[in-house]
């Protein structure tokens, strides 16, 4: 009997070990489905800031969805867009939500360059779930080593105006 | 320091090396993914070697490649101390009159103003011992051991290839310290074993 105790508590400390291994206790399932509800919202917005260029004409602005795997999480599927001016195409796409200094990231990208747009919370909070409810869009340069800039609709306009090269034309 | 003695046991110290190293990757690896999973940032010290918002893949990739490196690291450290083995014993062995053999070693040497400018190959040391295997009276399995010979030939190649600034592409299977290390003491049991069977000085193993 005395055996049998010994060897349910050590399987139970076995256990608990392995279980503190895996690091922090997320639930991922509520992660992934924040995170495509937050790009869904981003992509929405975009959509709104573009429409009266769009109502013009002038670009267009194609939704889709796309499927991405991660560790952690696994295969789901989320919105991605591009926006198409001219002959010039910007693709937004959603690329993880685990990332380092944030809950997801966007590439933005046309054959002028890359600008990545990430999902941060602010500094100074403390627990997980506080940051993911203080959580904004970044504009981040993927090269250089700047601040996180948020984005905003005239800093959305000024990223397509790079991407697009228009800020070099003068 | 830890690898500076020509011997034997620096083949296990090195391996005991880079399994420590091995061992401190692997934690650094899930300590940066555990960073990931709360949304942290990087310490400093690795900003520069990550991208911004590194995704898990980005964060795997490059410490898979962090492991390759202290792989070659790790082989380059064996070639280095086996090569400097084989160099160290020749050069004791080599002598004008104690043997044929020892006065062939100290042909070769002959002409180099330094011992390190000696070959090891094309007419030199490692050749040396390949005709010596030729000549015992009665050695088995003469090829085997000429081929253990040759085969430190090849992963001498990693350090042509590290040393042109890796201009051509070399697998990373390449570098397996531990097949290296297997190599090496097959290398060195077989030079011991002909030193034994030819009747000459011993060579430590």
């Amino acid at each position: 009997m005395a055996n049998e105790d010994e060897t349910k508590n050590r399987f139970l400390q076995k256990i608990k070990e392995m279980q503190e291994k895996q690091g922090p206790n997320v639930d991922w399932a509520a992660r992934r489905d924040w995170w495509i509800g937050k790009v869904d919202a981003l992509i929405a917005d975009i959509q709104a800031w573009m429409k009266p260029y769009v109502d013009q004409g002038l670009m267009q602005i194609q939704p889709d969805r796309i499927s991405i795997a991660e560790q952690y999480i696994g295969s789901y599927s989320i919105s991605c867009a591009a926006i198409t001016v001219g002959g010039a195409t910007i693709t937004i796409r959603p690329v993880a939500t685990v990332v380092v200094g944030g809950f997801g990231r966007i590439d933005m990208e046309s054959d002028r360059g890359r600008v990545l747009l990430v999902l941060s919370g602010s500094d100074g909070q403390q627990s997980l779930e506080d940051k993911m409810a203080g959580a904004h869009w970044y504009v981040v340069e993927p090269d250089k080593k700047t601040r996180y800039a948020p984005l905003t609709e005239s800093a959305f306009i000024q990223l397509v105006s790079d991407l697009l090269g228009l800020s070099d034309e003068r | 320091m830890l690898f500076n003695a020509i011997s034997p046991q620096t083949v296990g110290k090195i391996l005991g090396w880079h399994a420590n190293c091995t061992v401190a990757l692997a934690k650094e690896k899930a300590y940066v993914k555990s960073l990931a999973e709360l949304a942290e940032q990087l310490p400093q010290r690795l900003e520069t070697q990550l991208p911004r918002a590194a995704t898990i893949a980005d964060i795997d990739a490059y410490f898979d490649s962090c492991r390759a490196e202290l792989d070659l690291a790790a082989t380059l450290f064996l070639i280095a101390n086996t090569e400097a083995r084989i160099r160290k014993d020749a050069a004791a062995r080599k002598h004008p009159h104690a043997n044929a053999f020892a006065s062939r070693l100290q042909l070769v040497f002959k002409g180099y103003s330094e011992e390190w400018q000696v070959p090891l190959y094309q007419g030199g040391i490692l050749e040396e011992w390949i005709a010596f295997a030729r000549q015992i009276p009665g050695l088995i399995a003469v090829d085997r051991h000429v081929t253990r010979i040759g085969a430190f030939k090849n992963i001498l190649q990693l350090r042509h290839w590290v040393a042109h600034g890796r201009h051509w592409s070399m697998p990373s299977s390449a570098f397996v310290p531990e097949a290296i290390a297997t190599l090496i003491g097959d290398l060195t049991d077989t030079l011991a074993y002909l030193a034994a069977s030819g009747g000459v000085q011993p060579f430590p193993n």
